[in-house]
C-alpha cells in the first residue's frame, strides 16, 4: 500500500532531513514513526501525505508512483488519505461541524445526507466536540482544534490515516480517547501511520514502529519494544 | 454550499474592504452606464443635426403668386428623394414673422400697400437634408432670384458633440479598466484568505477547480452584485439625467433614456468584469 524506497529530502540551507529511508506498509498496518526532535518524522509524514515530494527516492501509494502520477491521480490519492498535520490547519471562521463536513464533501459527498450528518455527529461526540459543533475554529483551544482535525480525517472514511503528534495537545483522557478511536479505525481496516513523542502510548499500544534519528531509519521493529 | 461560503469569507474577515470595493464598483458601473448611454444616443443626435439644413429659395418679385406652381414642382424635382419639407412664405406671412421681432420695419413695409411685394421677399423655405449640388440645381430654376443655404450652421455644435462622444467612449473604457484594476487589487488583498482554504481543499484531494472556485467566485459575485445595483439605479435615475441634459441644450432634444436591454447589458458588464478580473487576478499557488 505504501512503499518508500531510498527516500531522501534536503533543503538548500540545511543538510538532509531524511536520508535514504525505505519502508513498506501493507493495508491495515499500524506504524509508529518515532524519533527525537528534528529526526525527520514530520517530513516523512508530509511526504506520505503528498504535501512534499522527495529530493531523491521513490514513493508509491496505493500502487501509484507519485513521481509519475498526474494531477487527477494525485487528487484521488489525497481523497483516500486522512491527514492530521502537526500544525492543525482549520478554516478559522468555519464551525467545527463545517470543518469536518468540508472534508467529507471533498471526499465525494455532494449532499450531506442525514446518515453522513449522523456519522459526523457521532465522531464529534466520541471526540468530546459535540457541544462545540457550532463554534468557529478560531475560538478553539489547541487540543480541541487537534481533535477537530482528527474528526475531519476520520469522517472521510479514508484508507490511510497519517497523524503527526495527534495527541500532542491532549490531556490524559482525550489522549486515550483519540487513541481508542484511531485503533478502532485501524481494526476496521484503515492503515495508520502515527508520529508521536508519547512513549506511554507506544508502550501500552504495542505496534510496529520505525525509529528515525537525524533523518535515517535506525530501527524498524514489528512490535515496538522501546 | 461550502464553495459559496468560502467565496464569501472576505465579507466576514475583511468586510470594510469588500464593502468599499462594492460601493466603488457600483459607482463606476453607474458612471459607465451614463457614459455608455451617451455613447449610444449622441450619434443619433449628431445624425439628426447633421441632416437638419435650412435653405431659402427667393422668388423673382415680378412673378405673380398664382404662377409659382411650376417653380414649386421644379424644386421638388431637384430635391429628389431627400427628406425635405417645402413651405412657401409670401409677403404677408413674412411680415407676420418679423412683426414680433422688428415691429417698426413690419409697419413701414405694410404701409407700402401694393409696393410691399417688391420689398418683402417671397420665398420657399426648405428644411431637411440638403447638399451643395441640390442648392446649385435650385439656383438654376427659372424664376429663382437667389438661394441662401445654411449648410454648416451646426458645424461647431456637431464638433462639440463628436468630442463629447469620443470622451464618453474613452471614459467608458477607462472605467472598465479601473474596475478590473480594483478587483485585481482586491484579489491580492484577499489572496491570503483564499490561500489558506485552497491549501486545505487541495490537501484533502479537491481539484484545482474546487480549490480555486471560491477565489474566482468572489470577484464575479462582487462585480455582478454591483452590476445588479447599478443597473437598477440607472433605470431609475437615467430619465432624470436625460431630462437635465436635454434642458441644458435644445440640440439634445430626442436624447433617449436607457431601456431594459441597456440596463441588462450593464448587469452583464458587471459579471463580465468579474470574470475578467479572475483571469488577470492573482491565483494562490497550489502544489499538486
Amino acid at each position: 500500500m505504501i512503499q518508500l524506497q531510498m527516500l531522501s529530502k534536503g533543503y538548500a540551507e540545511r543538510k538532509r532531513v531524511l536520508d535514504q529511508v525505505s519502508l513498506t506498509l501493507k493495508k491495515g498496518d499500524f506504524v509508529y514513526v518515532l524519533g527525537g526532535t528534528g529526526a525527520g518524522k514530520s517530513t516523512l509524514l508530509r511526504m506520505i501525505a503528498t504535501e512534499e515530494f522527495p529530493s531523491e527516492g521513490k514513493i508509491s501509494l496505493f500502487g501509484y508512483d507519485l513521481a509519475t502520477a498526474n494531477a487527477s491521480t494525485l487528487q484521488a490519492i489525497r481523497r483516500s488519505i486522512g491527514y492530521v498535520p502537526q500544525n492543525v490547519r482549520l478554516i478559522s471562521d468555519f464551525t467545527v461541524f463545517e470543518n469536518v463536513a468540508l472534508g467529507v464533501s471533498l471526499a465525494g459527498a455532494r449532499v450531506l445526507r442525514a446518515e453522513v450528518r449522523a456519522k459526523i455527529y457521532e465522531l464529534l461526540d466520541r471526540l468530546s466536540l459535540m457541544n462545540l459543533r457550532d463554534t468557529p475554529a478560531s475560538k478553539l483551544s489547541g487540543g480541541e482544534a487537534q481533535r477537530v482535525a482528527i474528526a475531519r480525517a476520520l469522517a472521510r472514511g479514508p484508507e490511510l490515516i497519517i497523524a503527526d503528534e495527534p495527541t500532542g495537545a491532549q490531556d490524559f483522557q482525550n489522549t486515550w480517547n483519540v487513541m481508542d478511536i484511531l485503533q478502532r479505525a485501524n481494526i476496521s481496516g484503515t492503515t495508520l501511520v502515527l508520529a508521536t513523542h508519547d512513549r506511554e502510548i507506544v508502550r501500552k499500544l504495542r505496534k510496529r514502529c520505525a525509529i528515525l534519528s537525524h533523518g535515517k531509519l535506525m530501527i524498524e521493529e514489528a512490535l515496538c519494544s522501546l | 454550499m461550502f464553495a459559496l461560503k468560502l467565496a464569501f469569507r472576505p465579507w466576514k474577515l475583511q468586510p470594510l474592504s469588500q464593502l468599499l470595493t462594492f460601493i466603488t464598483l457600483t459607482t463606476l458601473l453607474l458612471l459607465a452606464g451614463f457614459f455608455g448611454s451617451l455613447t449610444l444616443s449622441l450619434p443619433e443626435i449628431r445624425k439628426r443635426l447633421d441632416g437638419d439644413h435650412v435653405a431659402s429659395v427667393f422668388i423673382d418679385p415680378a412673378l405673380e403668386t398664382s404662377n409659382l406652381r411650376p417653380i414649386q414642382d421644379q424644386i421638388h424635382l431637384s430635391l429628389g428623394s431627400s427628406p425635405v419639407s417645402v413651405e412657401f412664405i409670401d409677403s404677408d406671412t413674412f411680415l407676420e414673422t418679423i412683426r414680433t421681432t422688428q415691429p417698426e420695419l413690419a409697419k413701414e413695409v405694410a404701409a407700402l400697400g401694393g409696393e410691399k411685394e417688391w420689398v418683402a421677399p417671397k420665398f420657399f423655405s426648405l428644411r431637411g437634408t440638403l447638399n451643395e449640388s441640390i442648392i446649385e440645381s435650385l439656383r438654376l430654376i427659372p424664376g429663382v432670384e437667389a438661394v441662401s443655404f445654411s449648410g454648416k450652421r451646426f458645424k461647431p455644435i456637431l464638433e462639440n458633440i463628436a468630442a463629447i462622444e469620443w470622451l464618453s467612449r474613452v471614459l467608458f473604457g477607462a472605467i472598465l479598466l479601473a474596475m478590473v484594476a480594483i478587483l485585481t487589487l482586491l484579489g491580492r488583498l484577499n489572496a491570503s484568505i483564499f490561500h489558506e482554504a485552497e491549501g486545505i481543499v487541495a490537501q484533502m484531494g479537491g481539484t484545482d477547480a474546487q480549490a480555486r472556485f471560491p477565489s474566482r467566485l468572489n470577484p464575479i459575485l462582487l462585480a455582478g452584485g454591483a452590476g445588479v445595483l447599478s443597473s437598477l439605479i440607472l433605470l431609475k435615475l437615467n430619465p432624470w439625467f436625460i431630462a437635465k441634459m436635454v434642458s441644458l441644450s435644445p440640440y439634445l432634444r430626442g436624447m433617449e433614456s436607457v431601456t431594459g436591454p441597456t440596463t441588462l447589458a450593464l448587469l452583464g458588464l458587471g459579471f463580465m468584469i468579474g470574470v475578467l478580473a479572475t483571469l488577470v487576478g492573482p491565483t494562490a499557488g497550489i502544489k499538486t
